[in-house]
């Protein structure tokens, strides 16, 4: 007894950066975790689930494909748009930014103690090779 | 140690603002990507089957993918597939035209089809050799039982039982796991009745890239 509970108020402040779809969604989610899960850690850990979802998972697919392209010269594939030119998949510059935003997304689970549970996302190497 | 609840909200929304706009911006192209990155790992499974790969209607080096069901395929980049006699393309948000009675299209993430195959912007079902959907949420029997719709409305075929299949499996790729439902439903698709689909769950990078190694090893064209 004693513990303090996380509330639909620290919910709510937490995810007050996050764009006002984006935070209705995450909300939603989140206060069904509360009201079927009673400790902390694991609502937590949910939350960071969803993050790893919608936010690392896709920083680490562009950085897969910029590798791969790079990887296949002979294809004259400079780099990838979405639909039209306009709309880069991620430039180098963003690939920067973003790789900064995944060893910070790493850094909050090691303070958080929820690192673990994560291990097998730590660290990526796809083997790109043609293969004989 | 206890877990601190007050220090945990700060740090994540310390993280959430410092990230904003970034964080939006990802989560906005998040299935895009997701589609782009399972087209590479088809590409790389097609030359792990002998294939020589070129990339097509690029635009000074850069390749356009086909994002949406909206457009004319001719004027995305896609990717030639040749091994031997046989030439394939690889093209992204597809429609195929239906296999039964009525003009239907249905839209298909991934196609690998019949060279010189399209008939305006849409390609016959007789002509595509595999076609891909990729989800990027988590895998549950609803996701699957809609890609058997997908099947049995292009290449009902593959829902056959008896003489192995000729042509390569269809797949459901999903960036999420696949729950206990799923994984249930997949195996009585797979193995109990033998349709000539596969289904690869986490299909994201990791460490061990259990997911995405076993379909490299296992997908043969």
């Amino acid at each position: 007894m004693g513990r303090k509970m996380i509330t639909k108020t620290d919910i709510e402040k937490m995810l007050s950066p996050l764009p006002e779809r984006t935070r209705k969604q995450y909300l939603d989610r989140v206060l069904t975790m509360i009201e079927t899960e009673k400790e902390d850690k694991a609502v937590f850990l949910y939350i960071m689930r969803m993050f790893f979802n919608d936010f690392v998972k896709p920083i680490d697919m562009m950085n897969a494909v910029s590798k791969f392209v790079s990887s296949r010269e002979e294809l004259g594939i400079k780099s990838i748009s979405l639909d039209s030119p306009e709309t880069p998949l991620a430039n180098e510059e963003e690939l920067r930014t973003y790789t900064k935003i995944r060893e910070d997304f790493f850094r909050m689970l090691d303070e958080l103690g929820l690192k673990d549970e994560f291990k097998d996302f730590s660290e990526v190497n796809l083997d790109f090779s043609k293969g004989e | 140690m206890s877990f601190d609840k007050d220090r945990a909200v700060n740090f994540t929304n310390a993280f959430l603002h410092r990230w904003a706009t970034q964080l939006k911006d990802i989560s906005e192209r998040a299935s895009a990507v997701f589609e782009v990155f399972c087209s590479m790992l088809v590409i790389l499974a097609l030359e792990r089957n002998g294939f020589k790969i070129q990339a097509q209607n690029l635009r000074n080096g850069l390749f356009i993918a086909k994002r949406s069901v909206w457009g004319d395929p001719n004027i995305f980049s896609f990717f030639i597939a040749e091994r031997s006699t046989e030439i394939y393309e690889v093209r992204q948000n597809q429609f195929v035209k239906g296999c039964h009675q009525g003009f239907y299209v249905i839209n298909e993430d991934i196609v690998i089809m019949e060279q010189h195959s399209l008939r305006g912007t849409t390609v016959p079902h007789d002509k595509v050799i595999a076609f891909v959907s990729c989800k990027h949420l988590s895998c549950f029997p609803t996701i699957i039982a809609d890609f058997i719709g997908e099947v049995h409305e292009l290449q009902h075929f593959r829902l056959l039982s008896g003489p192995p299949h000729q042509l390569p499996p269809a797949l459901l790729l999903t960036s999420g796991a696949i729950t206990r439902g799923g994984r249930d439903l997949m195996n009585s698709l797979q193995r109990l009745r033998g349709y000539n689909i596969r289904i690869f769950g986490s299909f994201t990078p990791s460490q061990s890239n259990h997911s995405i190694r076993q379909f490299l090893a296992t997908w043969q064209i």
